[in-house]
């Protein structure tokens, strides 16, 4: 096996992690501000592939301009979701919290079936089929601006958690609600703004997925189950965590078709996963007493 | 007053009753035979379910505005849809619902030969008569008696392939020596898969990489450079959904592996294939299929009328066999003269149909053996050529000749 073989898996997981994280990091906003476990956070990011697919095709807008703005109207339609069913639901029955958003993600996923039918809807760009090559490796550039552009919204994340007060205020609703309200923080309010945020983030991935795979009603039952992965194995509730847990699974898939059939790709990722869960229960970055 | 309207209400309801009785003894002309199809309306094969749907609408307007079963007083034909999902599991269930609470007389299925393998196993217990043209052989393989494939299979496809290429290869100066193949591992690549490990050493081809995967395939890179590593004449492509199609063919063009590429199934030549990949990456590409559009005149009038009721500019075997199927289903009841299911069956085995529409479509007669299978279904191959999928292959039906890639 040679060097640049390697090298080229190791940046084709970089790569994908780069797109895992921003999913995964809006799954585990949501959970660790409202303790709500969102089964259709995949379904958003569906809706944002097919709004940057309408409003590329219909207007030729590129759809990494389109990010940041599909990304706000998603925000707006976790609001309705916040809002309107979730505050519905007794807080801390996970029971009907589950299976409200699960119900939630086949109305999504059936509507856009109504809506767009079944046939792949795919964006092509100038950087779509095209590659760049340094030193012999090949990155797709939609890829590549997928994972950068992905990567500057988590910079913008985490500053907004660590030096807005809004970001402070979420942050420490998610450590204590009861202490937030009592020092004058509006627990509701910082609930919805999380879901927000959260829906949001899945829109902008949405959008910058879209320049390298066809939008499909369907497409998010690809993603679900590696969001759960990355938020578990980075400690749910953890930001940080989630994100470096995404780089984890992009890597642990890219680098074990190196060793294994590539039918065993995804064997290899339940194998890690289970391995670093026997050796920290409560993922790399969660907090003992939370799990 | 009281005894009156009790007498009115007894005459009323009497009246009803014989009304009733009279139109179930009306019963013998029936005027709907529900037929059934299975395909994936949703999830990532849903476009080839569609397409699927399509087909079969058009055979059952035409057969109905043609004056339905005959033999039946003229009943006309009403399709009964069922979505097999994503999966086997949902494909079961899918057909126990269909097969189970629906009198059908017989049904179409499935698209993926994982799905069609799963819902024959009900359609044999249920001894409902299934067409196929999924190309798993394991489905005509069995010894099941419901089971019918009037296109052909992985065998009968890579055998003929393998036979073509090699000798459009000696007329071009070339030799076929070596092999890949890559593809996921669901059951038509499965079976495509073992045809080819049995049939090309064989024919004195060395297969020299093989890799399979479980789909979506996350990153077509690494396939692409140990292809290129292989550097082998010819590349069988299995990946049957849309992103692996489309993303492992951009990653041999990236990799500048500019082979011999043969896949198998209709997922690479669809209009939106076309879309995502662009005319100059595709060209050449070729694509084995069960039924195609031929150069016979009922295929070419079909043709035009799909066109102008979708819009699209081709199709692929997902229309034409399901339009062919639905006309085979139309013989079998006219000839069984009944729309039970096991005589429907029997109709079927015996049948010999010799004239379009299923012809112009099967680009053969029709027959099929004791195991369900129409022995004389040749293989098509189609191929990409200036931006339009066109059939190769066999060359009595072809509409052009195989074009070597530069």
């Amino acid at each position: 096996m040679s060097l640049t073989t390697i090298l080229q898996a190791i940046v084709g997981g970089l790569l994908l992690g780069g797109i895992y994280a921003l999913l995964a990091a809006g799954l585990t906003l949501i959970f660790g501000v409202m303790r709500v476990i969102n089964f259709a956070q995949a379904e958003f990011m569906m809706l944002g592939m097919f709004a940057g697919y309408v409003i590329t095709t219909g207007l030729g807008i590129d759809p990494l301009l389109l990010a940041l703005p599909i990304g706000g109207a998603l925000a707006l339609l976790g609001m309705v979701m916040a809002q309107g069913l979730l505050e519905r639901v007794p807080r801390g029955d996970h029971n009907a919290q589950l299976i409200l958003t699960l119900g939630v993600s086949l109305v999504l996923q059936n509507l856009a079936l109504v809506v767009f039918g079944p046939t792949p809807r795919p964006v092509v760009r100038p950087y779509t089929n095209s590659y760049w090559t340094p030193f012999e490796l090949f990155i797709n550039e939609a890829r590549l601006f997928a994972c950068l552009a992905s990567l500057v919204i988590m910079i913008a994340l985490y500053l907004f958690l660590t030096r807005t007060w809004t970001g402070r205020a979420m942050r420490a609703t998610a450590d204590d609600p009861v202490a937030a309200g009592g020092v004058g923080i509006n627990v509701r309010r910082t609930h919805v703004l999380a879901f927000m945020v959260g829906t949001g983030l899945a829109g902008v991935a949405g959008t910058l997925i879209v320049t390298f795979m066809a939008a499909a009603p369907s497409i998010g039952n690809d993603f679900i189950i590696i969001m759960f992965l990355a938020i578990v194995l980075g400690g749910l509730g953890s930001v940080a965590g989630a994100t470096f847990g995404a780089f984890v699974v992009g890597l642990v898939q890219s680098i074990s078709g190196l060793l294994l059939p590539l039918q065993l790709q995804n064997v290899m990722l339940f194998v890690v996963f289970v391995l670093i869960l026997l050796v920290r229960p409560q993922g790399l970055f969660g907090l003992r007493q939370r799990v | 007053m009281a005894a009156v309207s009790v007498r009115v209400c007894r005459t009323l309801l009497a009246g009803m009753t014989s009304m009733f009785a009279v139109g179930l003894s009306g019963a013998g002309a029936q005027t709907t035979i529900d037929i059934g199809l299975m395909g994936p309306f949703s999830g990532p094969w849903a476009e080839h379910g569609q397409l699927m749907r399509i087909g079969a609408e058009m055979a059952i307007e035409d057969i109905n505005k043609q004056g339905g079963i005959k033999s039946l007083g003229g009943a006309k034909l009403n399709l009964v849809v069922a979505d097999t999902g994503p999966s086997i599991e949902t494909t079961t269930n899918a057909a126990q619902r269909l097969l189970s609470q629906r009198g059908l007389s017989a049904f179409m299925c499935c698209f993926l030969s994982s799905f069609s393998l799963a819902a024959s196993e009900i359609g044999e217990r249920q001894q409902v008569p299934m067409l196929t043209f999924s190309y798993s052989d394991e489905l005509v393989r069995r010894g099941y008696k419901y089971i019918f494939r009037d296109s052909s299979g992985a065998d009968i496809q890579v055998r003929a392939a393998i036979k073509l290429l090699q000798g459009q290869a000696a007329a071009n100066g070339r030799k076929i020596e070596s092999a890949a193949l890559i593809g996921d591992n669901t059951g038509a690549t499965v079976s495509y898969f073992k045809s080819l490990n049995e049939v090309l050493p064989q024919n004195s081809v060395k297969i020299v990489l093989n890799r399979v995967w479980t789909p979506p395939l996350t990153d077509a890179i690494p396939v692409a450079l140990a292809l290129r590593d292989a550097n082998p004449d010819i590349i069988f492509l299995g990946a049957t959904t849309f992103d692996d199609s489309v993303a492992i063919v951009r990653g041999l063009n990236a990799a500048r592996v500019k082979k011999l590429m043969l896949g198998n199934g209709a997922q690479y030549i669809t209009p939106e294939y076309l879309q995502a990949m662009g005319a100059a990456q595709v060209e050449g590409l070729m694509t084995t299929q069960g039924t195609a559009i031929t150069k016979d005149t009922y295929a070419a009038d079909f043709l035009k009328r799909f066109r102008e009721r979708t819009k699209t500019s081709w199709t692929v075997h997902d229309t034409t066999s399901v339009y062919s199927e639905s006309w085979i289903i139309k013989e079998a009841l006219e000839k069984a003269a009944s729309t039970d299911p096991k005589k429907v069956r029997d109709a079927i085995s015996s049948l010999h149909i010799t004239t379009p529409p299923p012809t112009a479509f099967n680009g053969s007669e029709i027959k099929f053996d004791v195991n369900g299978q129409n022995t004389l279904a040749p293989p098509f191959i189609v191929q990409w050529q200036n931006g339009l999928p066109v059939l190769v292959t066999p060359a009595e039906v072809a509409v052009a000749p195989l074009k070597w890639p530069s």
